[in-house]
């Protein structure tokens, strides 16, 4: 795989940084080019150095068995991250990634007197963007160069790039919130998802894709908080974590997973009286409705609302439907995650604090335990159509877009 | 607990980086300064800060249920990093390990042009630290950025400060290897294991303190490797880890843990045809029974590795390790084989594949032994064990404790 030299466009409001990208052989669902696009008044801070790029596509190149070739500038603290990253991904899935060789043409690093020293945290709205947001606040980071100044929304991360309208209607909700804190957020488009769909789940690429993100802004940041997605996977293989983000740093901007110690819960009980979080948590997988609140409906909405039902918060959250039934703890175990321990703190705090709330608690647990039984027990041609009737719907390939954003420069390219 | 500002002074072609602990604990016999010594000729290398002090201690402080209270300059960057890696650590063993509050006296990092940039790693004469050498010295092919120029050999945290003899002929032996690779041994001591000794195991403390040992040379080191204990699909709680060490860096010295992506056997493998490991190897842990770089060939360190380059096929050339080793040897390590370390699980395959049939009756015997020994072991109530090890091992004969230092050492 050859990433070529990334070139910056202004057009329509928007700086576009993005890079041609060249496989050995054809695969399906593979744009020929690899974007990033920002806001306008962000021209002076994206860079057209190839750390995103190589960042982001690392992963996509071990799964196809490519080796990956990089033609522009390359931090060489990047480059030595990037090989043990490869070593850490062949070594915790050897099926999904191979050890391919990684080579640059340009290796040097990005002059420290041409970087401001922001701190951006990436932001989707969810509990650990808002946990992160919260702990790097001035209240509570006592040191003055680790707080935020930044957040960075993505759309291509978890809106695809043909939900316009949901997207902007977050960004403006979310621009109101950081301006309201003194903060600037930041809002990008990427296609990079677009390279993993049907190959690498979103879980394993989570921090290639934030981190390279924030790569293109290099001459505004020096420190990018990955907000850690739960306490089992700083220990655990999984596509963001504690041994992993930080490999994508680079000589003037560092990567840190952030909190990585905090289970969910441990989140929700630091924020639940932050009327911030009260007012803008958002959750929803609900991919293909178009709106921007949370569904109430959703595993993942249920996940939230049950935990913060029995935080006994969940009236105070104005974003999820309330009071719950004994029907949605019931409908909360259809789709409930065994073996996290997610369950087990629910029912733990149930125990100690709402014991009024064990019934319902349970009745959910006993569903989520006896789905989770069949599951095993099961053979496959009985278990696929109760995986339909009980799994979450595949919104994969809705990142998928074919012409998104350049379609014109493609065809250019190929003359 | 109140890290002073530290104090550097010169003593007997030393330069000694001291700082004055105080402690509110009565219970535990710790020294009344922590104190790093470095040849005179780094005198422009060593700090005068306090990061160094602090992340050697920080461990005991949560130990000890104490409050840290840092005097003099700490890096930013490291009191954000520390924040997280306390938490780790308490996440691990909240029993041991207690969240306490640090208190910062100057949050400033050190001035660029006072910075070293050279590469070093930590060294042992280990089978990790020969192959983070062999992959990084600096005609080794790697990236110049990440090539090593020095390796740091401490006294007093797997040789007792008393045991001079056996430091100096282990370094002497270290000098001589790495000189013509281009990499210059620093030797260092320092009384920083008494600060953990009976109250912290070395396996938890151990990375916090070669961290902090080199983080006194900042003046000199700008990225310092730690030689990786675990594979990365191995990985636990452990004073040193992939998971960890990255936090200790300040703004201009960054900790690199390295080789994780390959596991014992492989870099046995990797440096067993290499002459200034052939020559020096050092991985024993009996402090009796070792001499310079010679091992004992006794304890389950020795054995095991032995067994490794035995299947091999290079345990001949391993001139510190007492020979011959025949395939009935392998036996020796039975009574002694630790279930759930690096040992059979992993050589059996490879001696299968290796066509090395007549090991693998032995392989065998030995995994077996081990599993029995397992569960006997675990038959033990903890009580039991505990006063048992008391008894026989207390933490008054442990040679790091502070009764067994010289009080004319350091500084």
């Amino acid at each position: 795989m050859i990433v070529h030299q990334p070139e910056i466009q202004v057009q329509n409001g928007e700086v576009c940084v993005s890079a041609r990208v060249e496989t050995r052989n054809r695969y399906a669902h593979f744009p020929k080019i690899l974007f990033y696009k920002f806001p306008e008044r962000y021209a002076e801070n994206v860079t057209d150095r190839a750390d995103a790029f190589a960042a982001g596509l690392l992963l996509v190149a071990m799964n196809l068995g490519e080796d990956l070739h990089i033609r522009g500038s390359l931090s060489p603290r990047l480059f030595y991250g990037m090989e043990e990253y490869r070593n850490l991904f062949s070594v915790w899935w050897p099926d999904l990634f191979k050890p391919v060789n990684i080579e640059s043409e340009v290796l040097e690093p990005l002059s420290v007197q041409n970087v401001k020293k922001g701190v951006i945290s990436t932001f989707s709205g969810g509990v650990d963007s808002l946990h992160t947001l919260w702990r790097s606040l001035p209240q509570n980071q006592p040191i003055p160069g680790a707080r935020v100044t930044h957040g960075l929304f993505i759309q291509g991360f978890d809106i695809p790039l043909s939900q316009v309208d949901k997207f902007n209607q977050l960004r403006e909700k979310f621009e109101a919130l950081y301006a309201g804190l003194g903060l600037d957020l930041i809002s990008a488009k990427t296609n990079l998802r677009e390279f993993f769909v049907g190959r690498i789940e979103i879980s394993k690429c989570q921090s290639a894709l934030l981190s390279s993100a924030a790569l293109t802004l290099s001459p505004l940041i020096s420190r990018l908080y990955i907000p850690s997605t739960g306490a089992d996977h700083y220990v655990m293989p999984h596509g963001t974590s504690l041994v992993g983000d930080r490999l994508f740093s680079t000589e003037t901007l560092e990567v840190f997973h952030h909190c990585a110690t905090y289970t969910r819960f441990e989140k929700y009980l630091e924020i639940a009286d932050w009327d911030i979080a009260q007012n803008h948590l958002r959750v929803c997988l609900d991919i293909h409705g178009n709106k921007s609140e949370n569904c109430s409906n959703c595993w993942k909405c249920y996940r939230t609302m049950i935990d913060l039902d029995v935080l006994g918060k969940l009236e105070q959250f104005s974003v999820f439907r309330h009071p719950l039934t004994v029907m949605d703890y019931i409908r909360w175990g259809r789709w409930m995650k065994v073996g996290y321990g997610f369950e087990k703190t629910v029912l733990k705090h149930c125990w100690k604090v709402r014991k009024e709330l064990l019934f319902p608690a349970l009745m959910g647990i006993s569903v989520g335990y006896f789905r989770d039984f069949l599951l095993k027990v099961l053979p496959q041609w009985v278990q696929l159509p109760i995986q339909r009737l009980v799994s979450p719907p595949k919104t994969e390939i809705l990142f998928v877009t074919t012409d998104a954003g350049l379609s014109d420069r493609e065809d250019n390219d190929d003359h | 607990m109140i890290i002073n500002p530290p104090e550097i002074r010169r003593k007997n072609g030393w330069i000694c980086v001291a700082s004055k602990i105080v402690t509110e604990q009565t219970e535990y016999d710790l020294p009344e300064t922590l104190w790093f010594e470095y040849p005179e000729k780094y005198t422009n290398a060593v700090t005068d800060r306090s990061d160094a002090f602090v992340v050697g201690l920080t461990l005991t402080a949560m130990k000890l249920q104490e409050k840290l209270e840092v005097r003099g300059s700490v890096s930013p960057r490291l009191a954000f990093g520390l924040d997280e890696w306390r938490q780790v650590f308490n996440r691990w063993d909240p029993e041991v390990f207690s969240l306490i509050d640090v208190q910062y006296e100057r949050l400033f990092p050190l001035d660029e042009n006072r910075a070293g940039t050279a590469g070093a790693a930590s060294f042992s004469g280990g089978v990790d630290s020969f192959y983070t050498v062999m992959q990084r010295f600096p005609s080794s092919g790697v990236l110049p950025e990440y090539g090593i120029q020095y390796a740091l050999f401490v006294h007093g945290f797997d040789i007792p400060l008393s045991d001079e003899e056996n430091y100096h002929l282990a370094a002497q032996g270290f000098e001589g290897a790495l000189a013509p690779l281009g990499v210059e041994l620093i030797p260092c001591r320092t009384n920083l294991h008494a600060f953990s000794a009976g109250l912290i195991p070395w396996g938890m403390a151990h990375g916090s303190a070669l961290i902090s040992a080199g983080m006194v040379l900042s003046g000199l080191i700008g990225k310092f490797f730690i030689p990786s204990s675990y594979k990365y699909n191995r990985l636990r709680p452990w004073g040193s880890s992939p998971l960890i060490d990255h936090l200790l860096c300040t703004e201009l010295f960054q900790v690199i843990h390295d080789g994780a992506s390959m596991g014992r056997l492989q870099k046995v493998k990797a440096i067993s045809n290499w002459p200034p490991a052939q020559n020096n190897l050092r991985v024993c842990t009996n402090l009796k029974r070792r001499h310079g770089v010679e091992n004992c060939s006794r304890c389950e360190k020795c054995l095991r590795t032995m067994t490794m380059l035995k299947v091999v096929g290079r345990i001949k050339e391993f001139k510190t390790f007492k020979q011959p080793y025949r395939d009935v040897d392998i036996l020796r390590w039975a009574p002694v084989y630790e279930l759930g370390g690096v040992g059979v699980p992993q050589l059996w395959p490879y001696a299968h594949e290796k066509k090395e049939y007549t090991v693998m009756p032995f392989l065998a015997v030995v995994y077996l032994t081990g599993l029995v020994r397992h569960w006997i072991l675990k038959l033990i109530p903890r009580g039991l064990f505990g006063w048992l090890k008391e008894k026989f091992y207390p933490a008054g004969k442990d040679p790091f404790a502070t009764r067994n230092l010289d009080p004319g050492d350091g500084c």
